[in-house]
């Protein structure tokens, strides 16, 4: 397109970054957040100590549960908390599919001794963040999974293209020159994006085959028929569960006590190897029960047994592993999740997420300061899509954390009887958001940023405050009882809060000689360059 | 004469423009249609168990997609992008009247 194979890239990977990268830097951020997803839901349920019921009461206390309020559901599923990422046991229904589509889904976390709804505050949780990151809010999945899968695309087309722009790819490695304006900017663009490359590979590629049955349905639509119930045909089919291929035979039979099970389980896999238990037509003749073991490497399919629902009998036994194309796909979607890493690879994921942020923040940023120079000289001022750009750029990098932040302090200050509370949450969060891409419409664009990094460490730093003030879990407590849920997100503000304190206070710096050895406030605007 | 050249010039800007705003349709649209299109493909020519072939296809629909708007934004002139596409359309529409 350009006259050379690489300008062409790299043309490409300019605008095909700059124009989703604040939709990226969203799902970025929110999406890394949610690696500790159960440490923040427990931290937004500050009343609800971590379950430790056996198995068995946690069978029969979501069986009560389900019977009484999800009689007709199509299936059911039991989120038990010998799973590491569920910290209060967790039940859902689903109704059955109407016009081929999925049908309507609730969910509820339960307290397995009373079997009574888990009593805490209403929250929308590290979950409701977490999702955030591909359903977006506000919208129904028809139209994020669209909207997610088309940003995901450009990113994927952005990181090709950059690759094969990027000349020096070893030299990179050790390559930064800071303080150098627009240079330093590329350098760290390019040494993140090649140290990570391999993570933010696999986790864009991974994204995009989360949602390939909703973008390119046809090619299973083609072979299958279209709509939930060919999907899920196809799912059972390939999994080779044929025990799960039968249809509702209409007569209603009681539904096994499923803590009768846990001796079977316990026989073939050990104690507290659950994961998860699900019912397909529960209370049908032909009930089947599912249920999985927990996982043990990147392969999201685990173990599984399939049992009969109103006898109990053992139907069939399936190994996590099967045919390649279903182990290829399974291993994506299980290194995307990362539920089976432990705590050092936790953090390591958290580490290259936290690279991928900076690496679409610094070229978000790249683009500006290279063009600012030509544009501050313009008689017109700047036009209007750098100004954008400019905006954007604040309002996002720094002005989502704000937001997050937001997001956390309503969980604690939010009236606990106050009606949709788990709305208001998530209201709060984009109400402050939307308030910070429009800051920079009042405010010279090298003070917003020094201003919005500052309102965003204030808010991280008020965070333990604020926990330590309105529960009995404050970092003091939390530390001495080896509460580490809580005590490592205490400390995971306080470090951002650090973070952003020390961006601000360079920047400031940045800004005042300038201002004082130059006129005018757009020598200041250049300096700030360096943000 | 100044007036007539930047006159040309900015003809120019404008077809450029234009032609910017055709490859990205071509990316957008036609790369999809031809990553489903050989997506769809592939799950009826491969010797595979029907549920093993449409998970492959599916596992290489982006691949197939990410390469072929690389495709159009590296070709150098629009006249061979265009003549590519319409190459591969015919291709395409023979293997599909074979199989």
């Amino acid at each position: 397109m350009k006259n050379g194979f690489r300008q062409s890239m790299a043309w490409l990977h300019t605008w095909t970054g700059l124009v989703v990268g604040w939709v990226l830097f969203f799902v970025f951020v929110t999406g890394n957040l949610g690696r500790f997803d159960g440490e923040i839901d427990q931290w937004m349920k500050p009343e609800a100590p971590v379950q430790t019921a056996s198995v068995a009461q946690q069978l029969s206390a979501a069986q009560a549960r389900l019977q009484a309020r999800a009689q007709d559901a199509e299936r059911w599923t039991v989120y038990l908390t010998t799973n590491r990422d569920t910290p209060h046991l967790r039940i859902r229904s689903e109704e059955p599919p109407v016009n081929g589509k999925r049908g309507k889904r609730t969910e509820e976390y339960l307290d397995p001794a009373t079997a009574a709804p888990l009593e805490a505050r209403a929250t929308g949780g590290g979950q409701l963040l977490y999702k955030m990151h591909y359903a977006l809010h506000y919208m129904p999945r028809s139209v994020s999974d669209w909207l997610i899968g088309i940003c995901s695309m450009f990113m994927l087309v952005a990181i090709v293209s950059g690759v094969i722009t990027h000349k020096k790819i070893f030299a990179d490695f050790f390559t930064f020159r800071p303080g150098k304006g627009q240079r330093s900017w590329l350098d760290l663009h390019a040494v993140l994006a090649v140290l990570t490359l391999p993570f933010f590979l696999m986790i864009t590629y991974s994204g995009l085959i989360f949602l390939v049955f909703t973008l390119f349905s046809s090619i299973l639509g083609s072979n299958y028929g279209f709509g939930e119930k060919h999907r899920q045909e196809f799912n059972n089919e390939l999994a080779g569960r044929e025990d799960l291929l039968v249809e509702p035979f209409g007569t209603a039979v009681p539904l096994i006590d499923l803590n009768n099970l846990v001796a079977v389980l316990d026989e073939r896999w050990g104690q507290n190897q659950v994961s998860t238990v699900e019912v397909i037509y529960p209370g049908d003749a032909n009930a089947r029960v599912r249920v999985s073991r927990n996982m043990e490497s990147p392969l999201r399919s685990t173990d599984e047994l399939i049992f009969n629902g109103t006898t109990g009998e053992l139907l069939s036994e399936q190994p996590a592993s099967g045919v390649a194309p279903r182990n290829i796909y399974e291993t994506l979607l299980g290194l995307h999740e990362s539920l089976f890493a432990g705590w050092t690879l936790r953090w390591l994921y958290f580490l290259s997420g936290l690279a991928g942020a900076i690496i679409i923040a610094s070229g978000l940023i790249l683009w500006v300061v290279k063009r600012r120079p030509k544009q501050i000289k313009q008689k017109s001022g700047p036009d209007l899509g750098f100004r954008l750009v400019e905006g954007l750029n604040v309002g996002t990098i720094a002005g989502l954390h704000i937001a997050i932040a937001a997001y956390f302090l309503a969980n604690r200050l939010l009236p606990l009887n106050l009606p949709s509370r788990v709305d208001w949450e998530a209201n709060i969060m984009f109400s402050v958001w939307l308030l910070a891409l429009l800051y920079p419409l009042i405010r010279p664009i090298a003070r917003a940023w020094i201003e919005q990094w500052t309102l965003a460490a204030a808010a991280f730093l008020l965070l333990p405050l604020v926990n330590a003030l309105t529960t009995e879990r404050g970092l003091n407590q939390s530390l001495a009882a080896g509460d580490w849920a809580f005590a490592g997100f205490d400390l995971t503000c306080i470090a951002a809060a650090g973070i952003f304190a020390a961006i601000a206070i360079h920047l400031q710096r940045r800004a005042k000689p300038a201002t004082a050895t130059t006129h005018g406030v757009i020598p200041g605007i250049a300096r700030e360059a360096n943000a | 004469m100044s007036k007539s050249a930047s006159k040309n010039a900015g003809q120019e800007l404008a077809l450029y423009r234009w032609q910017v705003f055709g490859r990205i349709l071509i990316a957008v649209l036609g790369g999809y249609l031809f990553a489903l299109a050989v997506g769809i493909l592939l799950t009826q020519i491969l010797p595979l168990p029907r549920g093993s072939l449409v998970m492959s296809a599916v596992l290489a629909s982006f691949a197939l997609y990410a390469t072929a708007i690389i495709w159009v934004f590296s070709v150098k002139s629009f006249r061979t992008l265009l003549i590519g596409v319409a190459g591969t359309l015919i291709l395409l529409a023979l293997v599909l009247f074979l199989v």
